[in-house]
């Protein structure tokens, strides 16, 4: 399988440099092959909730790409429930550039942003979109939104593809300080979008349906905090691709009916699964998934998993559909991926309590500086609150930023000093 | 003292409450501090600021929340324990009325924090003199230093090569707040002035609204645009700078130590040469004693070469020795085998011009230039109708464009590491334990076509070594190798404008691997002389006729 996917990432890449309208229905052929066998061959070790979440997000992807013209591209901290409300789809550019990772395109992508004068150095989800838009394969959409958070690429991709194509974008700036007066700040300028958007679109807000979104993110959001509550006992063999997926629902398919679905399903899967065994582990940011030593070794296996992604526990706050706009802004503001990153790191110290984990792999994805730069210290504070951690450098987009091998020491070392640890 | 890196810091506010600013200058040996309390891969500023407050026992600090790093140089230091008074400011992306008042309430916290941290009090008098009287200089010719931070090091160093006034437009520079109309005896109402001010500046990149950034470089005469390896935001500036600008621009990357001293010098100078802004410009003296002989020596970090010319600039003498372990002893020794060669003794001399990374430090000679103009000289001479020289040198790769007369329209050079470069070529060959000159026959019998992905030297040598243990053929492997230094050295070619008429010069035009893999990404032949490795001793040669026969 991995051969035909090579050989189509490969012919994707070729075609894009003189077709790249050619290559984006390739692109969307290809998706669309792959989302026939998420429906009719899904992977049987998945659990109900996770075959139906690869196949919500991969039909979210394959819409988008199909109607980038009319899609508002956006970043994926922005809360979607506005976008959802007025009927517009959202094309989650850090998506996108995982799509084209897990198709094996991304080299040609990187290629075309990097002669375009990117720096090499720049996070490599950033790189594809932007190489996407000048190669022609992306086309202009309609408009951009985006935050100011998680990291400074936000700041500049979309400014940078708001200029390129010239279309208008609303800019969105979370205040690092977590305060109530930083959500009021934030609400205002949701209220703001909301305006932008009727502008743009010549369509007028049912406030009844933001609100209905917003409920339906209140209940997702319990949902999901009752999984990591679920989580704590049992085993639910999972696969690394599916926590990536899950970050998809966990932020702009927030506030679907599809998310709210899948939240559900997640809960009663775990509610029958078998008690807990092996390894259990925390990734903190993005996942290689594509990594043939990580696939091997963390997939399906009962000896050692991941058990959550702290991606996915990041935003879970108080949500009140009658103040859709300060649930909305609560909801970034006090994102645990913004401001210092004590946050982050005292939420995962907490989240492992709550799951009972072993052992924690800081992933550094190449070019996060915010990530990065907060290395050491998040290794410091968890390992003082009982949690050894491994602090893992790659890339979770592109695959000649990594080594297979060097990966592979560093994970079965750290499972095997895991393990010693548990006898 | 409280040290302060960001020109949106509110110095003028801090020294009315009584307290003393320093801008921090940071220029550390190394990141040994920085890399094990962070991460290798931070920019080299931020990494630099961790440095000098271990160093020099910095205690006081104050940063903004400009970017990705240092918001986590924050975090780092703030968990060190060593700080007395570390305070991140907030400063909002946007510059609206909102924001104008939410940067006020930041300003005022800071305020109340230094207040209660010194026991100092507002003092309108002093919130007058905060400020300076300096306003930028207008309506003067210019260079225009942008990008990265740069500090007082950078600064200087560019100050040394050109002739005319520099204008620290970099992210730390460009700091000019008009002085308050009036006293201001209320630091609320201060502080409403101020914080409207502080925001009003040229924007930096992180700002959303940086139009203002695009007029920075108004009438400059030249660009010097510096970046650094993992910041973002200028790297991104420069990409935009580099297509929308029609003024001779250079691009130079630092990691904020003086480590890459050399290299820079080069560029800088070339520059100043390539734009006709060098510094105190000597005419070099005219010996008039009939006999007229000029000898370029080019000093580079493997091979010293020299090349001795007669007045009708025909090649009477020619040798390259290895560099060896000092610059002046490759050059006397190389020097006096052309001499040898060419008949002659050093009196006989009428000029000596040195160019090369040792250029300067040869402890004779008449003159130095740098290796760009010579190359491109001795390109113009070895082909007249060469148009763009790509050289790859043991430390260096550069790609000159030149016009019709062997002068220089414009140049790139590789960054800091050694990608693609000999240096790199060597490393590899080391790996495979191939000579290499046994390197370039073999990558021309490749049978199957291997991909390097990664450039970096370092990670590319763990592929190789991956490679050798997949028992993959040494031809293909090199043949892998070769595209990988192809394709860096055609992005460098593009990135400087190549146009027809390709030379090809450096020792490694030697490498016929290396000359067939480029030719293929350029889909071109390049013309290579048999002298190409002598080509900047050549250029000096006639550099040093040139200015006797005027």
């Amino acid at each position: 399988m991995a051969d035909i996917i090579t050989k189509f990432g490969q012919y994707v890449n070729k075609e894009m440099l003189n077709h790249p309208d050619r290559a984006r229905k390739e692109l969307i052929f290809g998706f669309s092959a792959f989302n026939l066998k998420l429906k009719y061959s899904p992977d049987k070790e998945l659990s109900p909730a996770r075959k139906y979440l690869a196949q919500v997000c991969m039909k979210a992807h394959i819409d988008s790409l199909k109607n980038v013209e009319n899609a508002a591209l956006i970043s994926i901290f922005l809360p979607c429930e506005i976008l959802q409300s007025f009927g517009i789809t959202p094309f989650f550019a850090e998506g996108f550039s995982g799509y084209i990772t897990g198709a094996y395109a991304e080299k040609g992508f990187i290629e075309a942003a990097e002669a375009a004068g990117i720096a090499e150095t720049y996070c490599s989800y950033h790189k594809t979109i932007m190489g996407a838009a000048f190669s022609g394969v992306l086309p202009k959409p309609k408009f951009i939104i985006n935050t100011s958070i998680a990291c400074d690429a936000n700041n500049l991709t979309f400014r940078a593809l708001s200029e390129y194509f010239d279309v208008p974008q609303f800019y969105i700036d979370i205040p690092p300080e977590q305060s109530e007066e930083s959500v009021e700040y934030v609400a205002d300028q949701l209220r703001d979008m909301v305006k932008f958007i009727e502008e743009q679109t010549g369509k007028t807000l049912d406030e009844s349906r933001l609100k209905a979104a917003v409920s339906r993110t209140a209940q997702s959001l319990k949902n999901m905090d009752e999984s990591f509550r679920l989580k704590k006992n049992v085993c639910s063999l999972n696969d690394i691709t599916s926590e990536m997926y899950e970050v998809f629902m966990t932020h702009p398919l927030l506030g679907t009916e599809e998310m709210l679905k899948y939240s559900g399903m997640l809960v009663d899967d775990l509610k029958k699964a078998p008690p807990k065994k092996g390894i259990r582990l925390l990734w903190m940011h993005t996942i290689p998934y594509f990594q043939e030593p990580l696939r091997e070794r963390l997939n399906f296996n009962e000896k050692c998993q991941i058990i959550a992604c702290d991606m996915n526990f990041e935003n879970i706050v108080e949500t009140d559909p009658e103040k859709p706009y300060e649930s909305m802004a609560r909801r970034i503001v006090m994102s645990r991926f913004n401001g210092s990153s004590d946050n982050r790191i005292n939420k995962a110290i907490e989240m492992s309590k709550l799951m009972d984990i072993d052992g924690v792999i800081y992933f550094c994805h190449w070019g996060c500086k915010q990530t990065m730069g907060a290395a050491v210290n998040a290794k410091k504070a968890l390992e003082k609150a009982g949690f050894p951690t491994l602090i893992l450098n790659g890339d979770g987009a592109d695959r000649s930023n990594t080594s297979d091998g060097q990966v592979l020491t560093r994970l079965d070392a750290f499972i095997e000093m895991l393990e010693d640890m548990k006898k | 003292m409280i040290y302060y890196v960001c020109k949106y810091t509110p110095i003028e506010l801090i020294e009315a409450l009584g307290g003393k600013c320093a801008k921090m200058e940071p220029l550390p040996d190394n990141f040994d501090t920085a890399d094990s309390l962070g991460h290798p891969n931070m920019c080299g500023y931020g990494k630099a600021v961790i440095e000098e407050v271990y160093s020099k026992n910095i205690t006081e600090l104050i940063l903004v929340d400009c970017c990705d790093v240092i918001r986590r140089v924050y975090d780092i230091l703030a968990a060190s324990g060593k700080m007395k008074f570390l305070y991140l400011l907030e400063l909002p992306h946007k510059n609206g009325s909102t924001e104008v008042k939410l940067f006020s309430k930041a300003l005022k916290k800071l305020a109340d924090a230094c207040s209660v941290y010194s026991g100092s009090k507002f003092d309108a008098d002093l919130a007058v003199n905060a400020f300076k009287e300096e306003t930028k200089p207008e309506n003067e010719k210019y260079i225009s230093l942008m990008g990265a931070h740069g500090g007082k090091f950078l600064y200087n160093a560019v100050d040394e090569k050109f002739g005319l006034p520099i204008h620290d437009d970099t992210c730390t520079g460009n700091r000019y707040l008009p002085k308050p109309d009036k006293k201001y005896t209320d630091i609320n109402e201060f502080i409403g002035y101020y914080a409207e001010k502080l925001l009003d500046q040229t924007p930096c990149m992180r700002m959303l609204d940086n139009k203002k950034r695009k007029r920075l470089a108004d009438g400059a005469v030249g660009i010097i645009y510096h970046t650094m390896k993992f910041c973002d935001y200028y790297s991104f500036e420069y990409m935009g700078v580099k297509s929308n600008t029609d003024t001779p621009l250079l691009k130079i990357e630092t990691d904020c130590t003086s480590q890459s001293e050399g290299q820079l010098s080069t560029r800088l100078e070339a520059f100043a040469e390539t734009i006709g802004a060098v510094k105190n410009e000597e005419k070099i003296k005219m010996r008039t004693d009939g006999k007229l002989y000029s000898a370029g020596i080019d000093s580079g970090s493997t091979s010293t070469d020299a090349v001795i010319m007669d007045k009708d600039k025909n090649i009477i003498g020619k040798a390259i020795v290895a560099t060896g372990a000092g610059a002046t002893n490759g050059a006397k020794k190389a020097l006096s085998q052309a001499l040898e060669q060419a008949g002659l003794t050093e009196d006989e001399l009428t000029m000596v011009v040195t160019t090369g990374y040792g250029r300067e430090n040869i402890g004779f000679g008449n003159s130095s230039v740098t290796e760009i103009t010579c190359h491109a000289k001795g390109a113009h001479f070895l082909d007249p109708s060469a148009r763009t020289v790509i050289d790859i040198g043991g430390q260096d790769s550069k790609v000159i464009r030149i016009d019709d007369s062997g002068a220089v329209v414009s140049f790139v050079m590789n960054d800091k590491c050694a990608a693609g470069t000999g240096r790199f070529l060597d490393m590899m060959a080391r790996t495979m334990e191939l000579s290499l000159d046994e390197m370039g026959e073999l990558g021309l019998k490749w049978k199957s076509d291997v991909t390097i992905s990664n450039m970096c030297t370092v990670f590319a040598e763990s592929e190789v070594v991956s490679l050798v243990a997949q028992d993959t053929p040494p031809e293909d492997i090199i043949h892998g190798l070769n595209k990988s230094v192809a394709g860096k050295t055609v992005s460098l070619v593009k990135r400087v404008g190549g146009e027809s008429g390709y030379i090809m010069t450096g020792g490694v035009a030697k490498n016929r691997g290396i000359v067939a893999a480029i030719e293929e990404k350029l889909g071109e032949k390049l013309f290579i002389s048999e002298d190409a490795q002598l080509c900047g001793a050549i250029g000096a040669a006639l550099i040093g006729m040139e200015s006797v026969a005027e």
